[in-house]
């Protein structure tokens, strides 16, 4: 019974041992990135770089619990710049504009995605998360390569993505808490690719996006204050001031904080390190008052990551050494 | 205090419930409990809204403080009198003060309301807070406008109910800075996520800088 039961055991391992042979010999070449599935990655850095080189047009909701906003979106490249209009439909009329925004301008977080499977680029985003393709769905009438994204640790939220097959163009974006609740969703309704570029689409905007300076080298004086912690993969994309806070940006590829440091007039006194938190969609907001070198401050982290998160960021800010 | 009642109170400050049905849950009820926890409510929303409205930062940034300076008089004051004042009698030219005003005195209430939950000492028992109550029921509720509500409280450090609400204020404060920063991280989230523009979507209020 015991041998036969062996037996059969070793069969089938050898049986896994020859389908996972056959199956992984392709990608060993960059199989040191953890968890990777070459098809994923592929599609990850597809995506990250048709969102800015095509012209494309559509309507998109965004959704978060019961609220949910439609939005229309206008992306054109014209001569290497980017020009894009984004617009809600629903409520006040509001328009955010960014004009010739240069391609080869490429900022930290999408060079984290571009690094997915490039072992010497440390894996980029695969390193703090697991990609999978997990089949296909019809969206906005396209057909649709299902992506999830899932982290390795507690720091991060996991994804669920839905990129155009055809384009490489982002189609679905879902954010899902620790519990598999889903916290906020992006998803296109209508999406014309290729739209050529219209002299109207160029109508000045309530808002012009603001293009941050890329920070400064880590010497750069951190004007009385450091971060002590941030999740491992976190990058520093802005040194920053945001009307009287001082601000520190940073990202993994996938998710963005910010920390906001900000003088209070309050006197230092017993009642020190209260602290608190809020959220919309994905969004956390973790706010504490802290006493740092004698004087009393608010800091606040904002951004897509959970509230430990933010609250370990937030309470590992320290003077400046 | 009723469950069901402190649910409609609830629904009340969420914007799910109409005044009216408020005052007439009110005008049903001698509960002076229940009026605290009303006023306290009312106050928060008042405040609230003013810090929405995005009245000025100077005020909103006096919101921190104004937490603050209620808090250390919490913890130290052994008779602190916390005058509320009713946020609609403010005219524009003190807006700008009105928040401070109104976060400290928020602060003040929660206290105040935190202590009645408690029920250690009933209010009445001191003549100052009695007729408060009292020209609170007198008054019409819905058309406030013109009294001050004053209060004279008994705080002491420690409690765990003022606790609970302290918290209530610093999350308060933690969902103002979040309206205010959304649109900064929603500009760096456009530039190093995968989702392009789309992350403007969550500045719903459409700011503007």
């Amino acid at each position: 019974m015991s041998d036969r039961f062996h037996g059969r055991h070793l069969g089938a391992i050898a049986l896994i041992a020859v389908t996972m042979f056959g199956f992984i010999l392709p990608v060993t070449v960059v199989a040191e990135c953890r968890s990777l599935n070459s098809d994923a990655v592929a599609l990850v850095e597809k995506m990250s770089h048709s969102l800015r080189e095509q012209n494309y047009r559509g309507i998109f909701t965004y959704q978060y619990g019961s609220t949910i906003e439609s939005l229309n979106i206008e992306h054109t490249v014209v001569d290497g710049v980017e020009n894009e209009t984004l617009m809600h439909l629903s409520g006040n009329r509001r328009t955010v504009v960014r004009q010739a925004h240069p391609l080869n301008c490429v900022h930290p977080g999408h060079r984290l995605l571009q690094a997915a499977g490039q072992l010497e680029l440390d894996c980029g985003v695969a390193r703090h998360y697991k990609l999978e393709i997990t089949g296909h769905e019809r969206l906005a009438g396209r057909q649709a390569v299902k992506l999830r994204i899932s982290p390795h640790d507690m720091f991060r939220y996991g994804y669920r993505l839905a990129v155009d097959e055809s384009s490489g163009l982002l189609l679905k974006s879902q954010i899902m808490g620790h519990d598999g609740e889903m916290l906020e969703r992006f998803e296109f309704a209508d999406l014309n690719v290729g739209a050529a570029p219209s002299l109207e689409d160029l109508q000045p905007g309530d808002h012009v996006a603001h293009h941050p300076a890329p920070p400064p080298g880590k010497s750069a004086a951190d004007d009385g204050w450091s971060v002590g912690w941030v999740p491992d993969g976190f990058i520093r994309t802005a040194n920053d001031h945001e009307q009287v806070a001082q601000v520190r940006t940073f990202t993994d590829g996938l998710a963005v904080f910010s920390i906001f440091f900000e003088a209070s007039r309050h006197i230092p006194g017993p009642a020190t390190g209260g602290a608190g938190s809020a959220h919309q969609g994905a969004t956390t907001a973790y706010t504490r008052i802290s006493s740092i070198g004698g004087r009393s401050w608010l800091i606040t982290v904002i951004g897509e990551v959970p509230v430990n998160t933010a609250r370990r960021v937030a309470e590992s800010v320290r003077p400046a050494a | 205090m009723n469950e069901g009642v402190r649910e409609s109170l609830s629904a009340f400050m969420d914007g799910e419930a109409t005044e009216l049905e408020i005052q007439r849950v009110l005008r049903d009820s001698s509960d002076a409990e229940l009026r605290a926890t009303w006023t306290r409510y009312h106050l928060t929303r008042s405040a609230m809204q003013e810090l929405h409205s995005g009245v000025s930062v100077e005020g909103t940034l006096d919101f921190a403080t104004g937490v603050m300076t209620a808090l250390e008089e919490s913890a130290t004051d052994a008779s602190g009198a916390v005058t509320a004042p009713e946020p609609r009698r403010v005219n524009g030219l003190l807006r700008p003060f009105a928040s401070l005003a109104i976060a400290a005195s928020v602060a003040g209430a929660v206290v105040v309301g935190g202590q009645w939950l408690d029920g250690s000492e009933a209010p009445a028992a001191t003549g100052t807070v009695a007729s408060n109550v009292s020209r609170m029921s007198s008054a019409p509720l819905g058309s406030w406008g013109g009294v001050p509500l004053a209060a004279s409280i008994q705080a002491r450090p420690g409690n765990r109910a003022a606790a609970v609400d302290t918290a209530a204020i610093y999350d308060a404060l933690a969902r103002e800075r979040l309206q205010r920063y959304m649109l900064y991280n929603a500009e760096h989230a456009a530039l190093n996520s995968s989702q392009g523009m789309m992350p403007y979507a969550r500045v719903s209020r459409g700011e503007k800088r």
